[in-house]
């Protein structure tokens, strides 16, 4: 008996007992005898435990170096440093098909234990549809991608992990991602079991909320965490290059956000309902398309190096099958997704929600298209045609202005029928903040116009959030004469949701402004230099002193030593190449000094002889924006999960009864009917 | 025995004490169920709407006559009427 042999025997428990939660689950859903619902949910819990036996199993071989086992031996070696070598568990295809079985199993394993107790009606029914989920993803391990399959022979050495995954966010960055991911596995089990069993709306849609905002705070930090690390390892000076693999982890982020606008709509108003549902159903397959565009290798073009391993058709079955059952639920319980109210004003903040998702759908749209296009193309003209980050940013560029104009007029927008007048005085603040924005960055050099244009539009919604910060602690400040920061924090206190989520917003702004900024006013230098030579780059001086060699476990770097002068400020740069053995090409170590408005990077291209340096310098403005978006995404999200349950569950608003925008400054009147579907 | 032996025994126990053991033990009680739908009761709506604004669902008084959060116009509690 060895640690293969007991990962084995996990994996094929966990596929035996997720298939008799599945069978045995959904057969029983309706019964009311509690041994059966307590065996389902031991299950649950039980396919949990083996799935992390086996993980623990095979990180134990990682770790002790155990290159007998394929997953350990491709993508390890005894170099290889112990915090990178937990990273290689989702490393290879076989790690990370038993990482993502194992996240969903823990998800099911809590939704079973405390989810059933509190959502008895539609928890039986969630239990095996994820439980489908695990027996694809335990047999996927135990047939066709097995994490514990052996090497001929006994090696005393691995091939090594990618020098490029050699870094602190690559080792965070994936497990963010996928537990994103999965989560949105979640939110979509409770829509198809509350469709199935006609649970009324305003019971499911605050847990669904919860979930789909949980997984998505994940999911969006670790879209930035991706920017990150290729900002910082690639070499190229940017973040986002439209690769497939990177529009793959777009695409759910992008209609899982519709979907959380969508949930407000159907909270306020009930409007819009099959849309809704099918967009929490619709991101759900979209991470399934997105995992298949990442491993199955479809996509030729992308610089991400794990593709072509041999799970994708298996991951287009299970498409297929989730997509068919949702469509056959859907169907058969049509009655479920009549709206609760017509819509009636034009201009009205439903009129910006429904906006706001057609967008979030649009772009969602023009990504999958743009992505598969090289497959489309192929197929119809027999010509693969890759469309390059052109395309995307021509085609996405409206759509997130028009959002980013929606964003700022909602929170001033009344429901049911606004009022125009107040609407306006409303956003008078924020208009001429815009204004000034774009005069300002007019001043600035900036010179494209859809530049000044967004940070005009960027500036005109952030000021409308803080205006509503502003007067929400004036109006604490009027009624409980208190200082100005308790009054704010109670104002947010008191509704975290509400003011969580303009934090969300004011994330995604923050990362508007900051790619708009890097996009627009970056320098990029080369220069070859030699020993005592200085050069000059938009105020930075850059000194030469020489090449310095650094042997490390594993690898030698060269880098060239740099003193750097900027507005009286000093300081070391060292960019370089390491080489590795094993590996013909070298890779970059790149300098960066960062700054709020702007980045110095510094990267080393080569030599042309001696001791010369081939450098290529980059001044890329506002990069830290991006950064700084994702903390304030991560607080502002967690602000609105902690909102306590009570009246902002599903309550339905006096002034969405009766259509009046019941302003801060009092106006408007109380109605009798009440509303409890 | 060896220590992946010791392990694999502990996991196949706690499997069968979590799915079998269940079956073979008769369970007279039901799980927790939620009583029907309570929040549609009036006098929940009512309870609510003394101790939270019906507008923006931050916490009231119920002496409030304008909401603290949003400024909207209360209704006094049932309390105070």
């Amino acid at each position: 008996m060895t640690m293969p042999w007991l990962g084995r025997m996990a994996l094929m428990l966990a596929l035996t007992l997720a298939l008799y939660a599945m069978v045995v689950g959904w057969r029983l859903r309706r019964s009311e005898k509690p041994s059966w619902q307590e065996s389902i949910r031991g299950a649950a819990l039980a396919v949990a435990l083996s799935m992390t036996v086996a993980v623990l199993a095979l990180e134990y071989c990682i770790l002790t170096g155990d290159y007998q086992v394929q997953a350990v031996y491709n993508h390890s070696d005894r170099a290889l440093p112990f915090f990178y070598k937990i990273g290689v568990l989702w490393g290879g295809d076989s790690g990370s098909v038993l990482f993502w079985g194992w996240i969903l199993s823990l998800y099911t394993a809590y939704v079973a234990v405390r989810g059933w107790p509190r959502e008895p009606r539609m928890t039986p029914v969630v239990v095996p549809l994820m439980m489908a989920g695990m027996v694809f993803f335990s047999g996927l391990s135990n047939v066709a991608v097995n994490p514990f399959r052996l090497v001929a022979g006994h090696p005393s050495n691995g091939v090594g992990l990618d020098p490029l995954l050699e870094n602190a966010v690559m080792t965070i960055h994936p497990p963010a991602m996928y537990t994103g991911l999965i989560g949105m596995t979640v939110p979509a089990a409770y829509v198809v079991a509350a469709v199935w069993n006609r649970i009324p709306w305003r019971e499911w849609v605050p847990i669904v909320r919860r979930w789909m905002l949980f997984s998505w705070m994940l999911l969006g930090i670790a879209l930035i965490l991706g920017g990150m690390w290729a900002y910082m390892e690639l070499g190229w000076g940017g973040y986002w290059e439209w690769d497939p693999v990177e529009n793959a982890a777009l695409l759910p982020w992008l209609t899982a956000t519709a979907f959380l606008h969508a949930l407000q709509l159907e909270e306020k108003r009930g409007l819009f309902r099959l849309w809704t549902a099918g967009l929490g159903v619709g991101t759900f397959l979209l991470t399934l398309v997105a995992t298949y565009i990442t491993r199955s290798g479809v996509l030729k073009n992308s610089v991400h190096s794990f593709t072509g391993t041999g799970v994708g058709p298996y991951f287009v079955v299970w498409f297929w099958v989730a997509l068919i059952f949702s469509a056959i639920v859907f169907w058969t319980r049509r009655d479920m997704f009549r709206d609760r109210f017509p819509l009636e004003g034009t201009f009205s903040k439903e009129t910006v929600y429904l906006l706001i998702d057609l967008s979030f759908s649009v772009l969602a749209a023009v990504v999958v298209l743009g992505t598969f296009y090289p497959v489309i193309s192929k197929a119809f003209w027999g010509q693969t045609v890759v469309l390059n980050e052109r395309f995307f940013n021509d085609m996405t560029r409206p759509f997130f202005l028009l959002l980013i104009l929606l964003m700022g007029a909602a929170p001033v927008m009344g429901w049911r029928l606004a009022r125009i007048g107040r609407v306006a005085r409303g956003l008078k603040w924020p208009g001429l903040v815009g204004l000034a924005t774009m005069l300002f960055t007019l001043i600035h050099e900036y010179r494209n116009p859809w530049a000044i244009f967004g940070m005009g539009l960027a500036a005109f919604s952030a000021t409308s959030m803080l205006q509503e910060y502003g007067r929400a602690a004036w109006i604490q400040r009027r009624a409980h004469g208190l200082p100005l920061f308790r009054a704010l924090a109670r104002a947010v206190g008191s509704n975290r949701r509400r003011f969580g989520g303009y934090l969300a917003h004011l994330a995604f702004l923050l990362v508007v402004f900051g790619v708009i900024g890097s996009h627009t006013n970056a320098t990029a230098v080369t220069q070859v230099m030699k020993p005592g030579q200085t050069v000059w780059v938009k105020g930075y001086a850059l000194h030469y002193g020489g090449f310095e060699n650094r042997l490390h476990r594993g690898y030698v770097t060269t880098s060239a030593a740099f003193t750097v002068r900027y507005h009286g400020k000093t300081w070391k740069a060292a960019p370089g190449l390491s080489f590795f053995s094993g590996s013909t090409q070298p890779v970059a170590d790149i300098s960066i000094h960062h700054g709020w408005m702007r980045d110095l990077y510094l990267v080393l291209e080569g030599s042309p002889g001696g001791q010369q340096a081939l450098l290529e310098v980059m001044i890329n403005p506002m990069v830290s924006w991006i950064w700084l978006g994702m903390v304030v995404l991560a607080m502002g999200t967690l602000v609105a999960l902690t909102a306590p349950h009570g009246r902002d569950q599903s309550w339905t608003r006096p002034s969405e009864r009766e259509g009046g925008w019941l302003a801060w400054d009092g106006i408007g009147t109380m109605t009798e009917g009440r509303d409890s579907r | 025995m060896t220590t992946e032996g010791i392990l694999a025994v502990l996991l196949g126990v706690s499997t069968a004490s979590l799915v079998v053991v269940p079956l073979l033990r008769p369970m007279e009680y039901p799980l927790p169920q939620r009583p029907p739908n309570v929040v549609d009761g009036a006098w929940v709506e009512q309870w609510l709407d003394d101790h939270f604004c019906g507008e923006c669902g931050s916490p009231r008084d119920m002496r409030d006559l304008m909401c603290g959060q949003c400024g909207a116009q209360l209704v006094p509690g049932e309390g105070m009427s």
